[in-house]
């Protein structure tokens, strides 16, 4: 959810396509975990620590979104994840490339958070102060700037949004997110290799906040927990089917990704605001009971 | 009821009606029980969803 709400700022918010998520999830992973074993720095400590050198390297990713747009950007973010992935294989003396850092389980005080369940306060915690930002910020007035320009930049610079700044920043805020996501994966995890950030979880991103729904913070909580239990629930149909006919659970294995692609595919084409539109509508479907809903009527005409 | 904000106050606060007060309230209730209900499975997947 961090991470996702993060790349909702940049994508969904301020409209500049990113393929380079997972990279700076990376670059804040790699950040806590050297500055936690060869610095000795506390975890709660490497968390900003993290957040900002992953932002540092978002707005320098960033600078030719001014220059670049729509897919000549995705590109741009997609060299990105492949030069960042690139570092943190072959730049062994600070990474330890492919044999990866462990990691001490954060402490606090006597208190050592070493299972998921007490993991899970520390995660609540931060999950809870994101998403607070994140709705916040849509309501201010960088949050109204970031709209303008994914409307129309031009537009927006017009009416005397300074596009350098608010562009940057959402860059910023955006790889913020994801470095403070990145920091917490390595602690939970207790390992961090260059595995974790493959090509693929940039697209996972991507993906989550397309089914979520773009532009709208609810839709990278619903997009994080579809796309997080989508595996899981496939791997529980394929016990079912192996339980009945054994043999016949292998479809299940390819099957994974076609059902993947195929939920963005029908998202998109089918409900484009993803599942957060669908939460609204079952929202207003039950507060205007036993009247049809506003979104159904406007459909009509 | 009426479903529309007559004050600016009451445009800006944070829970728009009783209604979302009660069940905001009782969503993180749930979250904050969650941990003592949930098994060792859950609550890794529960911190994977957090942590995406």
């Amino acid at each position: 959810m961090i991470a996702a709400t993060g790349l909702n700022i940049l994508t969904g918010f301020t409209g500049q396509i990113s393929l380079g998520h997972a990279a700076f999830v990376g670059v804040g992973a790699y950040t806590s975990a050297i500055l936690i074993t060869r610095l000795g720095f506390s975890f709660w400590l490497s968390i900003p620590f993290a957040g900002f050198l992953a932002a540092i390297a978002g707005m320098f990713i960033g600078i030719p979104s001014l220059r670049i747009k729509g897919l000549y950007l995705c590109i741009a973010t997609l060299a990105a994840q492949f030069i960042f992935e690139f570092i943190f294989v072959h730049w062994e003396s600070m990474t330890r490339g492919i044999t990866g850092i462990n990691i001490p389980p954060p402490r606090l005080g006597g208190i050592v958070f070493n299972t998921e369940k007490e993991f899970y306060w520390i995660t609540l915690f931060f999950v809870v102060i994101g998403i607070a930002y994140a709705r916040n910020l849509a309501r201010t007035r960088m949050g109204r700037a970031f709209v303008a320009i994914r409307d129309r930049d031009l537009s927006a610079e017009i009416i005397g949004i300074n596009l350098l700044r608010y562009k940057l920043s959402a860059f910023a805020i955006s790889s913020f997110y994801a470095g403070v996501a990145g920091a917490l994966w390595v602690s939970f995890l207790k390992v961090v290799t260059p595995d974790h950030f493959p090509f693929m979880l940039s697209i996972q991103y991507l993906a989550m906040i397309i089914v979520g729904g773009l532009g709208n913070v609810l839709g990278s909580i619903f997009g994080a927990v579809f796309m997080t239990l989508i595996p899981e629930v496939l791997n529980y149909l394929s016990d079912v089917v192996k339980a009945f006919s054994p043999g016949k659970e292998e479809i299940f294995v390819p099957l994974k990704e076609v059902i993947f692609g195929l939920s963005i595919v029908l998202f998109l084409i089918l409900e484009p605001r993803g599942l957060a539109e669908i939460w609204n509508r079952i929202k207003s479907f039950f507060r205007l009971w036993p009247f049809p809903t506003e979104t159904r009527q406007a459909e009509r005409r | 009821m009426r479903r529309f904000q007559e004050s600016y106050i009451k445009d800006e606060a944070i829970f728009q009606s009783p209604f979302v007060k009660v069940w905001l309230g009782a969503f993180f209730l749930f979250l904050l029980l969650f941990p003592f209900l949930a098994d060792a499975y859950l609550l890794y997947m529960a911190n994977m969803v957090g942590l995406r």
